[in-house]
């Protein structure tokens, strides 16, 4: 059995690259399951899904803790989150990203194999849009196999209907152009796997529980008020973050006020002052400039 | 006394009520629950109780409205039965969830279809899990003292939970009856007043009622249950204060003529008094039967249940109410509480579980001999349970 | 006592700097209901208990241990938040009147989305409506279930895509028209009634504030544009829902113990295509299609008129 792990942003289709590989794979007469992680995270949100292929009849209904392959959708998310938690040693990590930004994954190198590809301009140059949930499908079975790029064909027309064929054409330009390493890293004895065989099921409920029942609130209760000032939204950001250009900015205040997120604020001068922590990249702000002061730019790294 | 009056049960509930100082009621009417808020609208109208009287929509309003008058720190009260007991089913989880200290009387009403307005117990059954404290009242004195005893109950810290007292709908609730009623500086002296845990209040602000993820839920269902159970305890504290200052002494479980009994019957509400002359009636015949009542149904006191019945060779349950299906041999929820408790025990009591009463199908003496006839005769039942008054062609 | 409610209008230059929301809230990218609730709350100000009603805008702003709320707060049930909202209306009169309120003068804010208000929570909306508790309701209208995937409401407008009113051979989009949960609620003849749009954000925090400050029931309508359910960039939110408004889909009014009073007129009113185009939940319309919704635009628009030149 084949257990996966899809990395990606609410919105971008993980879940639906999940199931299209399920679909595929029940076609060729083998067992799968897809199926996403059931929260409230929304769009932009880092997100994740699962996908089991086995040959033989599939009787598990837990979460994937110690996937045997981690995929990718989103380069932005390599930094956000630990995508290649519990992933098994010498395990397979399918990476959308460009080639310039490659040298990120060299901290995986020890550890696992890396089959990157540069998803985002495949899907731009054939589907039109950066939406990477089909090319990656196209590195994933050139890297693990799973199934066929024929048999992709049929799930792919019936999700995508007249959309399919562009659809397709990434999946196949993502087939030819990933890298895989030919032989697989020799796996790390020093990288324990974070699944349920590592720990007892009391440490697991201690690990993930985040207070002991007679330490919450009556009622369960947030005492705490604008508690969740603590938690950064601004890891949701993956097409760009507003530039300001003091030329052009008078402090007029209008993408503080049309700002869902407060991360367009006054300073205690009066000028405005972006909040990378909480923006989540909507665009609102540059839109909205009556100036024209405020453009939406990719990131550099360099904040 | 001078305090002894002969008053309809509901009058008296709606009393005992206003003698609490409630600050909030919201009810909606329905039969056989109506001359109670109908008294307590007049006791507002009137200047005697100083309460914002709520005349909601509906009982799904009602429930909802004394939520919120709870949370802003308010003394709440609502009444309601049958239907409208199912139509606040979804709410009565939250209050419980929220652990707001609302109190709730119910005059216990069969559930549509058909419609049928008399009483049995098929309203409050289904309410067993939502996570109140469910008490039962036997005649009106114990209806009326409950009231009391609920508030003082569901405001303690140590519980803070909602708090439901069921009486049988008309042949309890409309009975015109000799009831030694309470004095004001009484009652205040019994129950302090209300000391919020928290509450909805501008300078302290929280949130109530957030989004729970797999991560708390259970904890939060561990906090409620461990108060749910805790409130057993609290309870009879209570009881003893009340009995020193009232001197009408409570028990969670009430226990008659079972010293040497062979047969026990267990009853829940109105119904009791009327086993418990049966029982008088069958001794003198010589037959060695004693009664047990539950007053107190969740949290089930289970030890004491046990104590109870400890020594009796058959249990006789009535249930009023059918679970549909049966699970486990049991035709209904006392019947199969009572067969869960002694299923550990080293000596089990036979456990004879008739259904009766339905809408209000008249419960006499006969019903209770024919019931311990039926269980001595030693035979098994023939079904699962015995539906004991249905006409068979 | 200090009245909970400040009476000043509200600028740019006015602008309160007290935020009931904090930063970190879950709502999508863009989302215009979590603006439209901000900038509501910033007009109210910190003497306030809300009640929510089940919906996107209690998942994203209270995921457990964490609360972006900075005033008092409680949600119960999806369809119940006007009935909980009353209770708290009597316990803060029985309590005032018994001197058991310690902080001063408190306003009740109910807030629902659309299927909180028009759907399922309409019956305990109008039982709040009519026993006149004092309370400001906030409807934050984005036209579908949102929270559970974009499923059809009484408040999506007619002919627009949702799950649940696909776009089928047979029946493409919602084949009835948006429930007028405004006239409903006008019928309740409660002081104070207005439409708003976060795309004009003095005038939504100026009706609110308006609102507050009658005794008795309040109620703002704000169409709240969601990109992720109306197929819209996250960017073009404030200027669809400027749309709506210029295109007189949605025109903004008040009325005020029963006289209706009509938003200034724009200077020139853009084809209601303009507004319908600019979202993917209606990108099917046929020219036929948007002929007869302008003509039902313009109807409303000419009904909405005569209402408004009544003395």
């Amino acid at each position: 059995m084949m257990e996966i792990r899809f990395h990606g942003r609410g919105g971008q289709g993980a879940v639906t690259a999940a199931e299209l590989m399920a679909r595929a794979a029940i076609l060729d007469g083998k067992y799968a399951q897809a199926f996403p992680n059931f929260g409230p995270e929304r769009r932009g949100a880092p997100v994740t899904a699962f996908l089991r292929v086995s040959e033989q009849p599939i009787y598990l209904r837990e979460k994937i803790e110690s996937p045997d392959t981690v995929v990718v959708l989103d380069p932005t998310l390599i930094d956000l989150v630990n995508v290649a938690d519990g992933l098994k040693p010498g395990g397979m990590m399918v990476m959308n990203l460009a080639a310039s930004g490659r040298g990120a994954l060299a901290k995986y190198g020890d550890q696992f194999q890396v089959a990157a590809v540069d998803a985002s301009r495949i899907a731009v140059e054939t589907i039109g849009i950066p939406v990477t949930n089909t090319a990656i499908l196209g590195s994933l079975i050139k890297a693990c196999g799973i199934t066929s790029l024929k048999t992709m064909e049929g799930p792919m027309q019936r999700r995508f209907g007249r959309l399919a064929a562009k659809n397709l054409l990434a999946l196949q330009r993502a087939f030819e152009e990933t890298e895989v390493p030919e032989a697989p890293a020799a796996p790390s004895p020093a990288a324990p796997a974070a699944g349920q065989e590592g720990c007892t099921y009391a440490e697991l409920l201690q690990r993930e529980a985040l207070l002991v029942w007679d330490q919450l609130q009556i009622g369960c209760d947030i005492d705490l008020p604008g508690s969740t000032a603590a938690f950064h939204t601004g890891n949701w950001r993956s097409a760009g973050r507003p530039y300001i250009d003091r030329e052009k900015c008078v402090s007029c205040g209008f993408c503080h006020v049309y700002c869902p997120d407060l991360a367009m604020n006054f300073t205690d001068d009066g000028a405005i002052e972006w909040d990378h922590r909480y923006c989540k990249g909507c665009g609102i702000c540059a839109e909205e400039c009556p100036k024209g002061a405020i453009s939406m730019r990719e990131e550099s790294h360099e904040q | 006394m001078s305090n002894r009056v002969g008053i309809e049960v509901s009058i008296a509930v709606a009393e005992a009520v206003g003698l609490c100082d409630v600050d909030v009621v919201a009810a909606y009417p329905i039969t056989p629950q109506t001359h109670i808020v109908e008294h307590l609208a007049d006791l507002v109208a009137e200047g005697k109780l100083d309460a914002e009287y709520i005349a909601v929509e509906s009982e799904h309003s009602a429930i909802s409205a004394v939520m919120g008058a709870s949370a802003t720190g308010g003394r709440a009260f609502t009444a309601t039965a049958s239907q409208g007991l199912a139509l606040m089913h979804e709410i009565l989880f939250a209050v419980s969830s929220l652990r707001l200290p609302v109190v709730m009387a119910v005059a216990n009403r069969a559930v549509s279809a058909p419609i049928n307005i008399w009483a049995d117990l098929s309203d409050v059954m289904p309410q067993r899990d939502t996570g109140w404290v469910q008490l039962f009242a036997e005649n009106g004195q114990e209806a009326y003292d409950l009231m009391v005893q609920a508030f003082r109950l569901a405001e303690d810290h140590r519980v803070l939970l909602p708090v439901m007292v069921n009486l049988d709908g008309f042949t309890l609730s409309h009975m015109i009856e000799p009831i030694t009623m309470m004095e004001r500086d009484e009652v205040r002296r019994f129950l302090p007043p209300i000391e919020p845990a928290r509450l909805l209040d501008p300078d302290h602000p929280r949130s109530i009622g957030p989004f729970g993820a797999q991560d708390v839920y259970t904890e939060a269902k561990m906090q409620q249950e461990m108060a749910l159970l805790r409130s057993e305890g609290v309870m009879e504290e209570i009881w003893q204060d009340f009995e020193a200052q009232f001197g009408r002494r409570y028990r969670a479980v009430e226990s008659y003529r079972t010293g040497d009994a062979e047969v026990v019957l267990v009853t829940m509400g109105a119904v009791s008094e009327t086993a418990r002359a049966a029982v008088d009636e069958m001794r003198d015949q010589g037959i060695a039967v004693g009664l047990v009542r539950i007053r107190m149904w969740r949290p089930l006191p289970q030890e004491q249940l046990r104590q109870a019945l400890e020594g009796a060779k058959v249990v006789a349950v009535l249930d009023r109410m059918l679970t549909p299906g049966g699970t486990g041999g049991t035709g209904g929820p006392v019947g199969e509480a009572l067969r869960s408790i002694f299923y550990d025990a080293p000596v089990r009591p036979r456990i004879y579980e008739v259904v009766a009463g339905l809408g209000g199908r008249e419960i006499n003496r006969r019903t209770f001999k024919e019931i311990v006839r039926q269980a001595l005769a030693g035979q098994e039942q023939v079904r699962q349970f015995t539906l004991l008054d249905v006409r068979c062609a | 006592m200090e009245a909970a409610i400040d009476t000043q209008k509200i600028s740019m230059k006015s602008l309160p700097a007290f935020e009931a929301l904090a930063s970190g809230h879950r709502a999508c990218q863009g989302c215009g209901e979590v603006l439209a609730m901000r900038l509501a709350m910033k007009a109210l100000g910190e003497r306030i208990i809300v009640v929510s009603a089940t919906g996107c805008m209690e998942v994203i702003t209270t995921p457990y241990p964490q609360t972006s709320w900075l005033v008092p707060w409680m949600h119960v049930a999806f369809e119940n938040a006007s009935a909980v909202g009353s209770g708290v209306a009597g316990a803060l009169l029985a309590l005032a009147r018994k001197g058991r309120l310690a902080g001063g003068d408190t306003k009740i804010v109910i807030m629902g989305g659309d299927g909180g208000t028009s759907d399922i929570g309409m019956q305990s909306l109008s039982g709040a409506l009519e026993r006149g508790h004092d309370f400001v309701y906030l409807c934050f209208d984005n036209e579908a279930y949102m929270n559970t995937g974009i499923q059809r409401s009484s408040a999506t407008p007619r002919c627009a895509w949702t799950t649940t009113c696909p776009l089928g051979e047979e029946q493409p989009g919602k084949q009835e028209a948006k429930k007028d949960l405004v006239g409903i609620v006008e019928k309740h003849h409660i002081p104070y009634l207005a439409t708003a749009t976060p795309a004009y954000p003095f005038d939504l925090m100026n009706k609110v504030r308006r609102g507050a400050q009658v005794k008795g029931p309040a109620f703002i309508h704000v169409l709240a544009p969601c990109p992720t359910g109306w197929r819209i960039p996250t960017h073009e939110v404030i200027k669809v829902a400027r749309l709506a408004v210029q295109t007189r889909d949605y025109p903004l009014y008040e009325v005020v113990n029963g006289k209706y009073i009509l938003g200034k007129p724009g200077k020139n009113v853009k084809p209601v295509a303009e507004y319908l185009k600019a979202q993917g939940r209606f990108k099917h319309l046929s020219e036929n299609d948007l002929a007869a919704i302008q003509q039902e635009v313009d109807e409303r628009f000419a009904q909405l008129q005569w209402l408004a030149s009544r003395p």
